[in-house]
């Protein structure tokens, strides 16, 4: 039996509530997530964090794996499109930063700058927006652990950050003007 | 290392939270689930058909060969259409690109088509003019296909979907292609620049849009163990 045989016979016995099955596919895949990841990305944090994600997807859609077929297309596909999300995700991350990194210079002829005046600017913020905030861009955790320290799901932490980010942006760009 | 040890062990802390937390689940079959969403989807267009008394203008054009051949287009699109966004719905299945963008650029294919060959002429009295006149089809086609379209996401959202825009996409367009059969079964006018304007164009438009907010449909929370 070659390895993704192997694994696709996990994955059914997974399906039928079959622990043990379940554990040896789980670590059977994680050097294989491992190794793809590092191909593609550089920063180990971030290795480990889209592996994260991509077992919890994994998990999430594992419904979605049919008897007869091949193991490592369905792996892959969850692979890659957990790691075109998280691409995605430091994109949107990497414009805010460009923003601060911006900031002192664009905000030169105001009479205040930086830091500060986003800090006090945060202190504007609903109290959700500035925790998924501080956690994000603060503390520097990934999505997962944030939205696991503020008890909330992924996808709530996402958008609290993500209307931060834009009141943030309009505070400041208003500022400038 | 220890921020590498602490990593592995918040990698065997979550397996064992996932095994914990596993279920027996009954796995899907592709064909099983492009026949559901299909059919949801067919069956919600009919059933607004019956409701909204729905009526066939003109039998006799269902011996034209150019209005069979259109209607037989729609259908066959919103056939591929239900193919592609059911595939799309499973890991590691897809669809290729040429089908995708054909599935897409049918409702553009169809409106050049008509214009072009104009198998029942058409008169161009201005785009406001056609679009205003066209009103009713437009608001008919989408009325009919938001209702076909929520059931099918409804349907696809058990698979959870992983790209929920693109298969919101295809779900939109499966359901608009099915609505555009209904309504030009029904409308009286074989004008070309109707048809193509008020019929086929805003196809386009809605898919996208639907598109748009069909991620808010389908995406769900994730799983901690």
């Amino acid at each position: 039996m070659s390895k993704g045989e192997q694994f696709a016979a996990w994955m059914l016995a997974a399906q039928g509530g079959d622990q043990d099955a379940y554990r040896c596919l789980l670590d059977g895949v994680q050097p294989l997530i491992d190794r793809y990841l590092k191909r593609r990305l550089r920063d180990e944090e971030a290795v480990a964090d889209v592996a994260q994600d991509i077992l919890l997807t994994l998990h999430r859609v594992r419904h979605t794996f049919e008897p007869g077929r091949t193991f490592e297309p369905w792996l892959y596909s969850i692979a890659r499109s957990r790691f075109i999300d998280h691409i995605r995700r430091r994109r949107r991350r990497g414009d805010l930063e460009v923003c601060e990194e911006n900031g002192p210079e664009a905000v030169a002829a105001g009479p205040t700058a930086g830091w500060e005046q986003v800090l006090e600017l945060l202190e504007s913020l609903p109290e959700s927006q500035r925790e998924a905030f501080a956690l994000l861009q603060l503390e520097g955790l990934s999505v997962e652990e944030a939205s696991q320290r503020a008890g909330v799901t992924v996808s709530a932490l996402k958008v609290r950050a993500h209307r931060a980010y834009g009141a943030l942006r309009r505070a400041l760009l208003g500022s400038e003007e | 290392m220890n921020e590498h040890a602490s990593r592995t062990s918040s990698n065997r802390d979550l397996i064992e939270a996932l095994i914990q937390d596993l279920k027996p689940v009954a796995p899907v079959r592709l064909v099983r689930e492009i026949l559901r969403a299909a059919l949801i989807q067919l069956s919600v267009v009919a059933l607004e058909m019956l409701l909204t008394g729905w009526h066939l203008a003109g039998s006799e054009r269902l011996n034209d060969p150019a209005f069979l051949g259109l209607l037989l287009a729609l259908l066959l699109g919103a056939a591929t259409s239900a193919v592609t966004m059911s595939r799309l719905s499973i890991p590691g299945r897809g669809a290729s690109s040429a089908i995708r963008t054909g599935v897409l650029v049918l409702p553009l294919l169809l409106a050049g088509f008509v214009v072009a060959v104009s198998p029942w002429g058409g008169s161009w009295s201005g785009l406001t003019a056609v679009l205003v006149e066209g009103f009713g089809c437009t608001r008919s086609t989408i009325l009919m296909a938001a209702p076909a379209w929520l059931a099918g996401l409804a349907s696809l959202r058990r698979l959870r979907p992983l790209d929920p825009l693109r298969v919101g996409l295809f779900c939109a367009t499966t359901a608009l292609l099915l609505a555009a059969v209904a309504v030009q079964m029904s409308c009286p006018s074989c004008d070309s620049w109707h048809l193509a304007l008020s019929h086929y164009v805003p196809l386009l438009v809605a898919a996208w849009v639907a598109a748009m907010v069909s991620p808010l449909f389908l995406k769900t929370a994730d799983v901690r163990g």
